[in-house]
């Protein structure tokens, strides 16, 4: 096939990713969003499938069998966590404005600027192998397509070519050219590159069509389907033993190492977290992802061990495996079908040096060139010169610097290992952030120190026991640190750290290095103290889920700064345009209406912070707004309080909360018990006065008559008569009285049913009219009495009820109209009630009389009708009966028009 | 997710929802999400189980099923069971309108 034919589908294809990614920001600017869709998110999570998944894979198949599995397997069984992890991860990163992976650790641990270093030190390192076999990937499937051959093509020669006649130094040239473009076309403040993912998310669509259709051809156009297959190879011992899972064929602990790195690969990778982190546009999506991409996964895998099967069949166990997916068509004479191989091989490369280039440069702009520009060009708030192209300057150069190791690391080292086999050195490394991000993120007492040191020493290790061999292979350093040990001590040794033996390298090395990382991680932690910055990032981190509803309750940094310093500061760093959006979404007042010299709050500041984090990171960003803020000093210890508080403070607030409620209600209560006391004092009171006055007059006129009658020996017996009738009428009339309080005692005590009979209700009455009769006729009033004709029966106290209904008729007599009194007694059944009523024809009541009528002492007075005369007991006496019978009394009355009182009574069944 | 409904019905935009909190949560379970979390932690154990060394070596001994090996063909149905299980959890978004 000729080259330029290749190349031009190549452009051709880089094209379409570029038209794709500017549709996507064309239409972003007019407020569509594309990413924001739960599909495209998962699609563009499959740039973890690189040129390893779509070359080496069957490379690794044909030489192991299913050991290229776990790679992929390993993400699937971490996705089902990825709502627990990855939500809580976006909800942070966010609320924080995270940039990178570094930017995370260096944030979670008080934004540290040293750990964004040894973070981003440890990404490149990781990193730039990984890269280095996409760069051999498209160069060995470029020679292989153009000299129409599948002949070994192995590393020896490799260093022998000058640069300039290599493919590799064009393609990465290239590759970093295209980086270039895509990542860092602006400097968003938010690091979203809308049309890099969804150009990522084509990419994902088209190399896993392709590689489905190779797998299809391989299966249906080479053989009759994969039960014609696996006969074949199972009569190829060589081959057959690749397809079982047994002692001698695979090894456990490098399965289960494989598994465990892969597990943390598939979010630490720099390039998976910038697309499940930093680009993710609503964390919901998660839901989506969580069982989208293991699907994505499951499909590009289904036939990577037939299509190593039928290579090896066809070409014999010592062909180059990792290009079988490209060979096997080339030799069945498809050309096209194999430049669509190439071109999604190519497309798994490019989509993954893309995303993993642009964010390490995010990351070497960040973490190490703005703290280094930071510290040693100090920027005066005052200086007014826009940084932002520069930003950008740096971050290009850094990608070139990037594609430089890169290509060293290729042409020195990676020309001579399988593709799968660099990969892994990468998966280790990357692996080292699992216990500061983790732990950080589930584990609050964790310690900047702790992260530091767990960092470091899981990163020399690592670096000692995998990168470090190959490099000494390569010939940098003395083959004599694998043979003799470091300094010729044999315990350091890179195969076999202290002495430990009978593991294969990598599981050796994601080992030691892995368990010494978490054990000083933990270790330092515990026996470090954090500062306040710290314990207040621990406490966003871990408990993200209480910050996102309302998070200025929970600040407790109190700054203050000039407002022009802190827009100088942004002007410089992100440009004057997003600074005025920032500063009008945050005032509604125009700029220059800010009188000089105006002080903003920790409110205005976290929020300039936060933006200035987003385009520089978080470390940076807090040593220039440091620069420019006065800051109340707090105490660890005050930090600690306070954090802690706050969520016992709301807890406690609301129990308090509810107890002084209680309490009101308890004071109203109370307060309206003392008020009817005071009330009942009062009637008291009066009804003491009542009864004196009442008792003073029979007394007065006693004690006269006596004294008369004492004086007067010779009165005429007709006035001694007459004088001693008004004594023992007057005597009656205070035992009365003294019986009516005695009767009034007795029945606040009494017990109802005391002595309870059937009780004829006619006799009753007419017992009652004929008690009162002789009253009405001195009164001169017309008394009427309209009596049930049937027998009806009550039940209780006769003598009880005759009382009650004499009250009644005594209150009529005492108040109905004078002269031409009417009085009026009647009863007739009711339903299952027997109603009683008294009417007379006086003054009435009003509706505040009638409310409080059967209240004990109470008599109404008013100008017009003087004093009533009465103790004020009857009608409270009469009420109690008739309650204690089982029964009601009600009053119907209209001031002027008379008063009915009428008392209800149950019917006594036979 | 919990502390999201019990807020929302504490705020009163679900009344009866608050009543039915106070009076019977601590019988059933507080909601479905809190229900989710619990599966989903368990089929992460479940598929890492699943793919660990020991299990595989059950089914890596010579055998087909279909002209298929047995241990390809477990992979596969394993893989396609957990993606199959975590969908379940959540069939419902993204939300149809």
């Amino acid at each position: 096939m000729s080259s330029s034919l290749i190349i031009a589908a190549a452009i051709a294809y880089i094209g379409l990713l570029f038209l794709i990614a500017y549709w996507t920001d064309r239409r972003s600017k007019r407020g569509i969003s594309t990413v924001n869709n739960p599909y495209i998110y998962a699609l563009s999570l499959a740039v973890y499938c690189t040129a390893w998944t779509f070359f080496g894979s069957v490379g690794k198949a044909a030489a192991a069998g299913i050991h290229f599995l776990p790679i992929y397997l390993g993400p699937t069984v971490s996705a089902v966590l990825w709502w627990f992890v990855l939500y809580k991860m976006i909800l942070v990163s966010k609320a924080q404005r995270i940039t990178s992976i570094a930017d995370f650790i260096s944030s979670r641990y008080g934004k540290s600027t040293l750990l964004g270093v040894i973070a981003t030190l440890l990404a490149i390192a990781s990193i730039v192998p990984y890269i280095s076999i996409q760069l051999k990937a498209i160069a060995v499937s470029y020679d292989i397509l153009t000299h129409e051959g599948v002949q070994a093509w192995s590393g020896e020669g490799l260093l022998a070519i000058p640069f300039y006649q290599d493919t590799a130094w064009y393609i990465a040239i290239a590759l970093a050219i295209f980086a270039i473009i895509f990542g860092t076309r602006n400097l968003d403040p938010n690091e979203r590159h809308e049309g890099l993912v969804v150009a990522v998310a084509f990419e994902s669509v088209f190399k896993l069509i392709v590689f489905l259709l190779v797998g299809i051809f391989v299966c249906y156009g080479l053989f009759n389907g994969f039960g014609d297959l696996f006969a074949q190879a199972q009569a190829v011992p060589e081959i057959a033993a690749t397809l079982f899972f047994d002692q001698e064929t695979v090894d456990g602990w490098y399965w289960f190492w494989l598994m465990l790195l892969s597990m943390f690969a598939i979010l630490l990778l720099p390039r998976q977290f910038h697309v499940a982190v930093v680009e993710n546009t609503n964390p919901e999506f998660v839901k989506t992802a969580t069982w989208l991409f293991p699907l994505y996964l499951f499909l590009i895998n289904i036939f990577v061990l037939p299509i190593a099967v039928s290579g090896s069949l066809l070409q014999g166990t010592a062909a180059n495996a990792d290009m079988f997916v490209l060979s096997l068509p080339l030799l069945a004479d498809q050309p096209f079908l194999s430049l669509l191989v190439a071109l999604g091989g190519f497309s798994a490369s490019t989509g993954m040096v893309i995303v993993a280039v642009t964010a390490l440069a995010i990351m070497i702009s960040n973490h190490l060139f703005m703290p280094a520009l930071i510290q040693y060009a100090p920027t005066s708030a005052r200086q007014t010169e826009d940084i932002t192209d520069r930003l950008l300057g740096i971050r290009r150069v850094s990608i070139v610097i990037i594609m430089l190791l890169t290509y060293g690391y290729f042409k020195f080292v990676s020309a001579s290992y399988g593709l799968v086999s660099i990969g892994l050195i990468s998966f280790a490394g990357v692996a080292q952030f699992a216990p500061a991000l983790l732990g950080g993120l589930f584990w609050k007492r964790a310690t900047r120190k702790g992260a530091v040191w767990g960092l470091s020493v899981g990163a020399i290790v690592w670096g000692f026991c995998l990168p470090l061999p190959t490099l000494v292979e390569a010939g940098f350093f003395p083959i004599s640190i694998i043979e003799e040990g470091l300094f010729g001590q044999a315990w350091l040794r890179p195969y076999t750290l202290f002495g430990m033996e009978g593991m294969d390298r990598l599981s050796h090395g994601a080992f030691w290095s892995l368990s010494l990382n978490t054990l000083t991680y933990v270790l330092v932690s515990i026996n470090t103290i954090p500062s306040p910055l710290e314990a207040y990032q621990a406490n966003v981190f871990v408990n993200i889920y209480d910050y996102l509803e309302d998070d200025s309750s929970h600040e407790v940094i109190r700054r203050t700064a000039r407002f022009e310093d802190v827009f100088h500061v942004l002007r410089r760093f992100i440009g004057i345009e997003k600074t005025e959006e920032i500063v009008q979404s945050f005032t509604s007042r125009a700029l220059r209406q800010l009188p000089p010299g105006t002080e903003v709050g920790e409110d205005f500041i976290s929020v300039a912070e936060r933006n200035l984090a987003g385009a520089i990171g978080a470390a940076s960003a807090k040593i220039i707004i440091n620069n420019i803020v006065q800051e109340e000093p707090i105490s660890i210890e005050e930090m600690l309080r306070i954090l802690d508080q706050t969520r016992e403070i709301v807890a406690y607030s609301k129990v308090v909360e509810a107890k002084s409620q209680e309490l009101e209600a308890t004071t109203q209560q109370l307060r309206t018990a003392n008020e009817q006391l005071q009330e009942l004092d009062e009637l008291k009171a009066d009804f003491i006065t009542t009864i004196t006055h009442e008792l003073r007059t029979p007394i007065t006129s006693i004690k006269s008559l006596a004294n008369i009658l004492a004086e007067n020996t010779d009165l005429p017996a007709a006035d001694k008569e007459k004088y001693l009738a008004i004594i023992v009428s007057e005597s009656a009339r205070i035992a009365r009285l003294v019986d009516q309080v005695l009767d009034w005692e007795k029945l606040q005590h009494a017990l109802p049913t005391n002595n309870a009979t059937r009780v004829a209700i006619r006799p009753l009455l007419e017992t009652a009219a004929a008690s009162i009769k002789p009253i009405m006729q001195e009164r001169q009033i017309d008394f009427a009495v309209q009596l049930p004709t049937n027998s009806l029966h009550g039940h209780g106290q006769r003598d009880q009820l005759l009382q009650a209904i004499l009250n009644l008729l005594s209150n009529a007599s005492k108040f109905c109209a004078s002269p031409n009194g009417q009085v009026q007694l009647a009863a007739k059944a009711v339903g299952r009630e027997i109603e009683i009523s008294v009417t007379d024809n006086g003054f009435g009541l009003s509706p505040h009389e009638m409310d409080n009528v059967f209240e004990k002492f109470t008599q109404f007075s008013d100008r017009e009708h003087g004093k009533p005369p009465g103790t004020g007991l009857g009608l409270a006496i009469t009420q109690t009966i008739v309650k204690q019978h089982g029964g009601r009394i009600l009053v119907e009355s209209s001031k002027g028009k008379g008063a009915t009182f009428l008392i209800y009574l149950p019917l006594s069944q036979d | 997710m919990v502390i999201n409904l019990r807020t929302s019905a504490a705020r009163g935009k679900d009344a009866g929802g608050a009543v039915w909190l106070l009076l019977f949560s601590h019988a059933i379970p507080l909601s479905m999400s809190n229900d989710r979390n619990a599966r989903l932690l368990t089929l992460a154990f479940v598929a890492f189980l699943l793919f660990t060394f020991p299990v595989l070596r059950i089914f890596g001994k010579d055998g087909f099923v279909f002209g298929l090996p047995v241990l390809y063909v477990y992979i596969c149905l394993a893989w396609l069971a957990i993606i199959g299980l975590v969908w379940y959890q959540f069939r419902d978004y993204p939300p149809r309108r």
